[in-house]
């Protein structure tokens, strides 16, 4: 099977497909209807935050005039028009504090003629990064999403979860929208001290500005942001940011290996890798002739016992199983702890291959390699 | 848009397997162009955008759906002539395509069914270059694994 055959057989395959047809009226009904619907358990935290203490409330005012804290309109959004002004803005709710880090924000997603800046997530909203008052030690970073929603810019939105994408670094967030249509959200995001250690952190925007919600108890910080302390809160908070977020790296060295995992910690800390070559084509020919040993379906396993490495395993590891970790034909997921139990009890696990992604020396991914 | 509906639905008849999970793939995918197209016609590349967005709606949704996989025996099937024989040959590239996780899954359609750059479908997932190498090749070796042993078959059958 080389390239030119594959790509003949998917097309053949790609036109065996029927077209239906498509009503484009219905489909601009179906996206003025459309609305993210909350998750049950943010639909509680925002009203169990609506009602606490809101210390660190932001508000701006939308447009691209002379940007002023809006105490009596918070449902606006933040547009900032320049570094400066998103400086201004950020100074009245931490004064003292930096800005560090600031994009411009894509031009497509603001009205004509307006710009703006702030830090593009993965999901094209708005942050920044700020360095919070000298001897705090704190950096945060946060989404300023609230606004009234306009139909179009409402698809932004939408598709966003709470669950963690776990493989990807990154935060992740959910949005919910009320029934006047102004947008509430939640982000979760990690605090990062001066000294090494982290806290997880549930933010939620609901109608009367920004609420912060922290897991984890705050080093001592100047500024107007407090956490609330409720018990509750900080009890439900940990639910959702369970397992803690990973800080997105700045430069992430992806690499890979391929083989059989000969030992793991019980504990997930780490594992261990015996490299195996899979060859395929003339290299597997010729890899096997020198082995006295011959070619099965086009490919060629070449142990190399005598190099392994020792990896540390990310807590979020991503594991696909096949025939031997899930006893399925079709990949499955499976979670770590099943690892763990296959790798230490499993006989067959000693002939079972695995693809390994590796980023900045750690595990991220596990996928077994099908073996009819 | 309406140019790009037959492509997309048999790319998403790639991804998906099944006409049916195509047809809600690319529905779903068209409602949110749709309710986003000032954007989408604002793109630099409008069709590369709206593919991202059907391969967003692909990924997000098959990744978080783990269904829990009933193991089953594979039957051994005889392989058919004539015409019967191709709709076989494409019945087992699209049960092995099935086999792919996600994302690999769509690396392969991206570069050998679309036939994009590696820079381009590295661009569409999200991901480097490197890590779309790393897919296509885990995603070929796959294939090759389930469909090279029914093609010997063939050439040895009489």
């Amino acid at each position: 099977m080389n390239n030119d055959t594959l790509h003949g057989e998917l097309a053949d395959l790609a036109a065996s497909a029927e077209i239906p047809c498509i009503d484009i009226r219905t489909l601009v009904r179906a996206a003025r209807r459309r609305r993210v619907r909350a998750v049950a358990a943010a639909c509680a935290l925002a009203v169990a935050v609506g009602g606490a203490a809101t210390a660190g409330v932001i508000s701006w005012r939308t447009g691209t005039e002379a940007l002023q804290p809006a105490e009596d309109n918070p449902s606006r959004r933040l547009l900032v028009p320049s570094q400066d002004a998103l400086q201004a803005a950020l100074d009245v709710v931490f004064p003292g504090s930096t800005v560090v880090r600031a994009e411009e924000f894509p031009a497509a997603y603001l009205p004509p003629g307006s710009s703006a800046f702030g830090g593009r997530t993965r999901l094209g909203g708005v942050d920044a990064s700020v360095t919070l008052p000298a001897g705090s030690g704190l950096s945060v970073q946060w989404d300023a999403l609230d606004k009234p929603l306009d139909d179009a810019e409402a698809e932004q939105f939408v598709g966003y979860r709470l669950d963690y994408d776990r493989s990807q670094p990154k935060p992740a967030q959910v949005l919910l929208a009320e029934e006047n249509g102004t947008f509430a959200g939640l982000r979760l995001w990690r605090i990062s001290p001066a000294d090494g250690t982290s806290r997880d952190v549930l933010a939620v925007w609901a109608r009367n500005g920004l609420n912060v919600v922290v897991t984890q108890s705050l080093p001592s910080a100047t500024g107007t942001a407090r956490a609330p302390s409720d018990v509750a809160l900080v009890q439900l908070a940990r639910r959702l940011t369970s397992p803690p977020l990973a800080p997105p790296p700045t430069r992430v060295a992806e690499t890979d290996d391929f083989g059989r995992i000969s030992d793991i910690a019980r504990d997930g800390s780490w594992l261990r890798v015996e490299r195996v070559d899979m060859l395929s084509g003339q290299e597997a020919e010729a890899a096997a002739a020198a082995d006295g040993r011959d070619v099965a379906n086009d490919y060629y396993l070449r142990e190399r016992p005598e190099s392994w490495t020792r990896y540390p395993l990310s807590p979020q590891v991503v594991v696909w199983g096949s025939i031997g970790l899930s006893r399925s034909v079709e990949p499955a997921r499976v979670d770590l702890a099943r690892l763990i139990h296959f790798i230490d009890t499993d006989t067959a696990s000693r002939q079972t291959l695995f693809h390994v992604d590796v980023e900045d020396g750690m595990i991220v991914g596990l996928e077994e390699q099908y073996r009819p | 848009m309406a140019a790009r509906h037959a492509p997309m639905v048999r790319a998403a008849f790639l991804l998906t397997g099944s006409q049916h999970d195509a047809e809600d793939l690319v529905q779903d995918a068209l409602v949110r162009i749709v309710g986003r197209w000032r954007r989408v016609a604002a793109a630099d590349d409008p069709v590369a955008y709206a593919n991202r967005i059907l391969l967003n709606v692909f990924l997000s949704g098959r990744e978080r759906r783990w269904r829990g996989e009933v193991p089953h025996a594979s039957v051994p099937e005889e392989p058919g002539a004539g015409e019967y024989g191709r709709v076989d040959d494409r019945d087992r590239l699209r049960r092995a395509l099935l086999t792919l996780p996600p994302r690999q899954r769509a690396a392969v359609v991206l570069r050998h069914y679309e036939q994009r750059s590696e820079a381009q479908t590295a661009s569409s997932l999200g991901c480097s270059v490197g890590t779309v190498k790393s897919l296509t090749s885990r995603g070929l070796a796959q294939l090759r694994i389930r469909l090279e042993p029914d093609a010997l078959a063939r050439e040895e059958a009489p």
